[in-house]
């Protein structure tokens, strides 16, 4: 069976400017049989619009944002840091402030030897000064770049997770409004990372704390239009939490019980 | 399904005092909730008309939006199959899961699935499949089907769970939540470690950017989206926004109105494959876009439905599924919405009678984050049920026999004095409580004030109406006025 993934794209273009909504179809002619037994794209659509209220012109976007203009820019460091926090630990995480890198390892190290914490698995590049700082204590520092992954059950690291107590990333963004933390998949940053190990600690660098969630999107959206989007976005915001079991709250379910944001002054 | 069977479950579900009890809890919950997150926001109703006009416009342009995705879900490197029918989005779902030699799947909740039955199909197939929210993985091990869009399991206690999973793990445990959720966490722990394939809901694509996200608090959506290494999205086609910016709104609306959370624990927007270099995610990325009935409301009087985001508030408002819960409406969707889109997306003539499990009384369109009008539709579909003859035929009759007496003025007040005199030995304390077949179909659950001394007509003609008119036209006035005002600070 093969597979199609050579059909033919089209530009998207900034349609809205033009105060509508341009015609596009799914795909260019030619042979679009879905081997998989999927409908031919055009004629599912077209069955719709046969069936659709079409308003003549077509109607602009309406508009999605509940902030209000230039939002971003009114806040200072301080502030947007005092109300992540706030965010943050209402609900259930914890904020630690370092002045620079060097603190912020000091902190960690801290937090992680009152847990019990002997291994950290850390996101990919430079952890030189995290790995001397972290080895003082006898936690031992793998990044996620020189462990091996892959779906084969030898090669399968991730099946051992257990070795590792804690997670380390940098934050691409955190969020103050809702105290999140959003990570952007690439070969550096894995999505285990924040994930496989039951703590789960976040470094944010200065220019990485925003005041909306809003913000986030609109500069993903915007990089992505020239390089394409990240293959994974994810906002993390808080533990893991279910009330499943009779709407009881329980954390740690399936992601980390415990999420540690280091906000750092400087870099 | 037989008709008539609506009134069997909600026979069942009113006799089950325990479950009513649990569906009573958690509701309450989700609802103070939602009410506690609205009062921190000083334009929630600006807020909702906004996430409204957002998910008319793409509803109008659902074509348009759809076209935008598929093609940029393959620029990111995955494919996209269209699936006009329930059978056709489970076969191609087993079509990649042969494709790709797939023997366990794991997966996280998704209502679209429930709706064309996939898991079935799957294991029939040979395939493991594993339900990983928790509360999904308890009603699978149950072999029961979600009572709750955002809580599929809040009708099991505590004990039924332990019951569950003691027999999971060989050993009796105790019924506390830590214990619990520590052997669904190793349990499901190894699943996500060895499924071969994902299969994710979608609670909104975005057109822009060849997305797909999901919501969870627990994190399984994530795992499920990291680990295995095929991804298989399914989608009901509406569950679409324009751009990647608009799910801030919308995601607001959703967690806001489901939980009253700001945001849920992960919120995953994946577009694609892993990508040249990364190390986790799926191999290969499929987005199944499901019609299955949902086409038929395009263009109609029931369109906005589609404008519906799965959050649950319209059930926790909901008098009637706070009574009965969600199993009681037959089929996946519960709540004034289940009520709504069941008949619609399953037949009027069969289902139409689920459209009666409501009072009508607008709470579902009050709490809706974008401001569907459920009431309103509830009677729109009692309205073709009625015309299409599906009414119970001595209900037709009363009201046959109803219009004829109101043609006739005279009939009507002998008919009147002789209801307020046949009454009396029925009455007590001023309420009309036990009355013979087929009148106790009504008081076996409902109580009627007894009739009036003086009936309004009557006291109308003995000369009310001239003396009195400009009293009365105050008094109706004064009324009015009042009921907006309630109104508007209810909305408020």
């Amino acid at each position: 069976m093969s597979l199609h993934s050579s059909h033919g794209m089209h530009s998207s273009g900034d349609v809205w400017s033009k105060g509508g909504v341009q015609p596009i179809r799914a795909e260019q002619p030619g042979p679009s049989a879905d081997p998989f037994g999927g409908d031919d794209p055009e004629a599912f659509l077209s069955r719709l619009r046969q069936r659709m209220r079409r308003s003549d012109p077509p109607s602009a976007h309406p508009g999605s944002s509940v902030w209000p203009p230039g939002h971003e820019n009114s806040w200072s460091f301080e502030q947007k840091a005092e109300i992540f926090t706030k965010s943050l630990q209402a609900i259930g995480g914890r904020v630690l402030r370092a002045k620079h890198e060097r603190d912020a390892y000091r902190l960690i190290r801290d937090a992680l030897l009152e847990r019990g914490v002997k291994g950290v698995l850390t996101s990919g590049g430079d952890w030189g000064v995290c790995r001397s700082v972290l080895g003082e204590a006898g936690i031992g520092v793998e990044a996620w770049d020189e462990v091996a992954f892959g779906h084969g059950e030898a090669d399968r690291d991730i099946a051992r997770a257990d070795r590792w107590g804690a997670g380390l990333a940098w934050a691409d963004f955190a969020v103050a409004d809702t105290g999140g933390i959003a990570v952007v998949s690439s070969p550096q940053q894995g999505r285990s990372v924040s994930l496989v190990p039951p703590i789960f600690v976040a470094l944010v660098a200065p220019e990485a704390l925003v005041y909306s969630r809003r913000t986030v999107l609109e500069r993903i959206a915007e990089a992505g239009r020239e390089k394409g989007v990240p293959s994974a976005l994810t906002f993390i915001t808080g533990p893991s939490r279910s009330a499943d079991i009779e709407n009881d709250l329980s954390i740690g379910v399936h992601g980390p019980g415990e999420v540690i944001a280091v906000l750092l002054e400087s870099r | 399904m037989s008709k008539g069977a609506l009134l069997e479950r909600i026979d069942v579900a009113l006799a089950n005092e325990r479950l009513r009890r649990a569906v009573r809890k958690a509701t309450d919950n989700f609802k103070n909730g939602k009410t506690r997150a609205m009062q921190e926001y000083e334009d929630w109703e600006g807020m909702r008309e906004r996430a409204r006009a957002i998910r008319a416009h793409t509803i109008q342009h659902l074509d348009y939006y759809l076209a935008q995705l598929a093609a940029k879900v393959r620029q990111n490197g995955g494919h996209v199959h269209f699936a006009s029918s329930a059978e056709q989005a489970v076969e191609i779902v087993r079509n990649i899961a042969r494709h790709y030699g797939v023997k366990s799947v794991a997966k996280s909740k998704s209502m679209i699935s429930e709706e064309i039955h996939l898991n079935q199909a799957l294991e029939a197939d040979g395939i493991q499949v594993y339900e990983t929210d928790l509360g999904e993985y308890i009603i699978q091990l149950a072999g029961e089907t979600p009572s709750h869009i955002v809580g599929p399991a809040l009708h099991k206690t505590r004990e039924e769970i332990a019951e569950l999973f003691s027999k999971l793990e060989g050993k009796p445990l105790s019924t506390d939540t830590p214990t619990l959720t520590a052997v669904a966490r190793r349990q499901l722990r190894q699943i996500f470690l060895t499924a071969d394939m994902g299969i994710t809901g979608c609670n909104f694509a975005v057109a822009e950017t060849g997305s797909v996200t999901l919501v969870t608090n627990e994190g399984n959506g994530r795992m499920v989206t990291s680990l295995p290494r095929i991804q298989v999205t399914l989608m009901g086609m509406e569950r679409i926004v324009p751009r990647l910016e608009d799910l801030d709104l919308l995601l607001t609306m959703l967690t806001r109105s489901a939980t009253g959370q700001k945001s849920t624990s992960y919120v995953t927007v994946v577009s694609g494959p892993r990508k040249p270099g990364e190390k986790d995610g799926p191999e290969a990325f499929h987005l199944v876009i499901v019609d299955n009935q949902r086409s038929t409301l395009l263009g109609g009087e029931f369109e906005e439905a589609l404008n519906c985001i799965r959050c649950g508030a319209c059930l926790n408002v909901c008098p009637v599924y706070r009574q009965i819960g969600g199993h009681a409406y037959g089929w996946v969707y519960s709540g004034p919405i289940g009520a709504v889109l069941t008949p619609l997306y399953k037949g009027i003539e069969e289902w139409g009678e689920v459209a009666l499990a409501s009072s009508l009384c607008g709470a579902c369109y009050e709490t809706c984050p974008v401001k569907i009008p459920l009431h309103d539709m509830l009677i729109g579909i009692r309205r073709k049920s009625a015309s299409a003859k599906q009414t119970h035929p001595v209900e037709r009759l009363i009201f046959r026999g109803f219009g004829w007496m109101m043609e006739r003025p005279g009939l009507y007040r002998m008919a009147q004095r002789a209801g307020r005199w046949l009454a009396k030995p029925l009455v007590r304390n001023g309420r009309f409580r036990h009355a013979p077949p087929p009148l106790s179909y009504w008081t076996k659950t409902r109580e009627l004030p007894a009739p009036a001394a003086k009936s309004f007509g009557e006291i109308w003609q003995s000369g009310f109406a001239e003396e009195k008119e400009p009293l009365l036209a105050v008094a109706v006035e004064r009324r009015q006025s009042k009921g907006t005002r309630s109104t508007g600070e209810r909305g408020a």
